[in-house]
C-alpha cells in the first residue's frame, strides 16, 4: 500500500488516509483547540507525508512516523501562528504526590488539556501523553531541558487545579 | 516526575480517540496532491523556460556590448559635427562679403552696360531681405560661385550636412576674398576660379578621413534601426513567455 502510494496513486493515498485521518485529527486537537484549524494542520501534514512517503523508513510503525509529522506540524503551527515563548525558568514545585482516582471522559481531559496555556499544552502533551523524555523536548521546542521540566511542572500544577474546580463543578450539578 | 496514574489515564482515552474529519477534508488534500503532481511534471518546462530567459538576457548583454563599441568610435562623427561648425560659422562670413561685392558689381554694370538701375535698384532690395536670393543675381560673378554659394547656404539650413563636402565649403571663403581683393576682368575672374575649384577637387580626394566618418555613421545609423528591430521583437517575445507562464501559473 505504502508503495503504491510512493507513485501517486490516488486509490492508495485515499486509503492511507481513511486509516489513519481519524486518529491524527484527535492527535492534533490536542494541541490546537479549534477543530476546524486543527484539520487544516492535518490536511497539511498529510500532504508532507504524501510527498516524503519515499524517505520513510520501514523500521518503526507507520503510525507512529505519520504521528510524529502531525505532532511536528502542530509545534510549528503553534510556534508560528500563536508566537509562544518560553520563558526560561528553572523553577518547578515539589511534585505533590496527588491520588485523584476519578475517571474522567475524554471530553472532560480534552476539556481540561483546552485550558491550559499554549505553551503548558504543548509540553503537557509531549511529555505526558506522546511520552517523549525532557532532552526530547527540549530539543524539539529549542528551549533547556530546565525550562521544559519546569513548563511541565507549572502545567500539571494547574492542571490538578482545573481537575478540582471541575470536581467541585460536577458534584455542584450532581 | 514519572506520569502518574492520572496522566495514564489521560493518554489512554486520548490515544483511543478518533475524531472523524469532515467529507471535504480529503477533497482539499487530493486538490492538494494533485497541484503537487502537476508542479513536479511540468517542472522540466520550468527549467526550460528559465533557460530561454538567460538566454535571451545572454543576447541581450552582447547587444548592449554591441552598442557600447560603436558609442566609442563615435569620437570621429563628433570631429565630423565640429567641422560642421565651422562651416556653419563661414558662411556668415562669406554672406557679408557677396553683398559689398554685389554691389561694386553692380555699380560696374550700370557704369559699362548702361542697363536699367531700377533693375539693380530692385536687386538691392531684395538683396537685403535675403542674402541668399541676392547672390545668383550677380551676372557676372561665374556660376561655380554661385553654385558653391547656394552650397553653404544650404548647409546652414539644412541640418544633415555632408561632411563628404566639407573642403569646397571652406574654399569658397578664400576665393571670395581673392575675389575682392582682385577685382580683376571677368575671364580672369573665371580662370582663377576654374583653377581654384580644380585644386579644391584635388583637396578633396587627398581628404579621405570623412567618408569614412560618414560611413561609419551611416553603418552605425542601419545597425541602430536593426537592434531596435531585434529588441522590439525580443521584447515582444519575453513578454509572451511571460504571459503564458503567468497563465500556466494560474491555473
Amino acid at each position: 500500500m505504502i508503495e503504491l502510494a510512493v507513485e501517486n496513486n490516488r486509490h492508495a493515498q485515499h486509503q492511507i488516509y481513511s486509516k489513519f485521518a481519524p486518529k491524527m485529527l484527535s492527535v492534533c486537537r490536542q494541541y490546537i483547540k479549534d477543530v476546524h484549524q486543527a484539520e487544516d494542520i492535518m490536511i497539511t501534514a498529510f500532504m508532507k507525508v504524501f510527498t516524503n512517503l519515499k524517505n520513510f523508513e520501514h523500521k518503526g510503525s507507520f503510525e507512529g512516523w505519520i504521528r510524529r509529522i502531525m505532532i511536528n506540524e502542530c509545534i510549528s503551527f503553534i510556534r508560528v501562528q500563536k508566537k509562544v515563548k518560553f520563558i526560561e525558568d528553572e523553577t518547578y514545585f515539589e511534585e505533590r504526590h496527588n491520588n485523584i482516582e476519578s475517571q474522567f471522559s475524554v471530553e472532560d481531559i480534552q476539556f481540561l488539556i483546552d485550558n491550559l496555556p499554549d505553551g503548558y499544552r504543548m509540553i503537557f502533551n509531549l511529555y505526558a501523553i506522546e511520552g517523549f523524555k525532557h532532552h526530547e523536548i527540549a530539543t524539539m521546542l529549542n528551549i533547556s531541558e530546565g525550562t521544559s521540566k519546569s513548563q511541565l511542572s507549572h502545567a500539571r500544577k494547574m492542571l490538578q487545579d482545573h481537575i478540582i474546580k471541575l470536581k467541585n463543578y460536577h458534584n455542584g450539578t450532581e | 516526575m514519572e506520569p502518574n496514574k492520572l496522566e495514564k489515564q489521560f493518554r489512554d482515552k486520548l490515544n483511543a480517540r478518533e475524531i472523524q474529519p469532515s467529507a471535504q477534508a480529503w477533497d482539499r488534500l487530493d486538490a492538494m496532491l494533485s497541484v503537487a503532481e502537476e508542479k513536479k511534471t511540468r517542472k522540466p518546462f520550468g527549467f526550460l523556460f528559465i533557460a530561454a530567459g538567460i538566454l535571451v538576457l545572454v543576447t541581450l548583454g552582447l547587444f548592449f556590448f554591441n552598442q557600447n563599441d560603436t558609442v566609442i568610435s563615435t569620437p570621429n562623427t563628433i570631429v565630423g559635427t565640429e567641422t560642421k561648425n565651422d562651416t556653419a560659422q563661414n558662411p556668415s562670413e562669406i554672406r557679408t562679403t557677396p553683398i559689398v561685392e554685389s554691389q561694386k558689381q553692380n555699380k560696374a554694370v550700370a557704369a559699362s552696360d548702361v542697363q536699367p538701375t531700377t533693375h539693380n535698384n530692385a536687386v538691392e532690395g531684395q538683396q537685403k531681405r535675403t542674402n541668399r536670393q541676392g547672390v545668383p543675381i550677380i551676372n557676372q560673378s561665374p556660376k561655380s560661385n554661385q553654385i558653391i554659394k547656394d552650397k553653404t547656404i544650404e548647409y546652414q539650413f539644412s541640418s544633415d550636412v555632408a561632411i563628404k563636402d566639407l573642403p569646397k565649403v571652406v574654399e569658397p571663403k578664400e576665393y571670395v576674398f581673392s575675389n575682392e581683393r582682385k577685382t580683376k576682368s571677368d575671364e580672369s575672374l573665371l580662370a582663377d576660379l576654374d583653377h581654384k575649384v580644380k585644386e579644391s577637387t584635388n583637396k578633396t580626394t587627398t581628404v579621405k578621413v570623412d567618408p569614412k566618418s560618414l560611413l561609419l555613421q551611416v553603418d552605425g545609423e542601419v545597425e541602430y534601426s536593426f537592434r531596435e528591430k531585434m529588441l522590439q521583437k525580443i521584447n515582444k517575445n519575453y513578454q509572451e513567455v511571460k504571459v503564458a507562464l503567468a497563465n500556466r501559473n494560474n491555473e
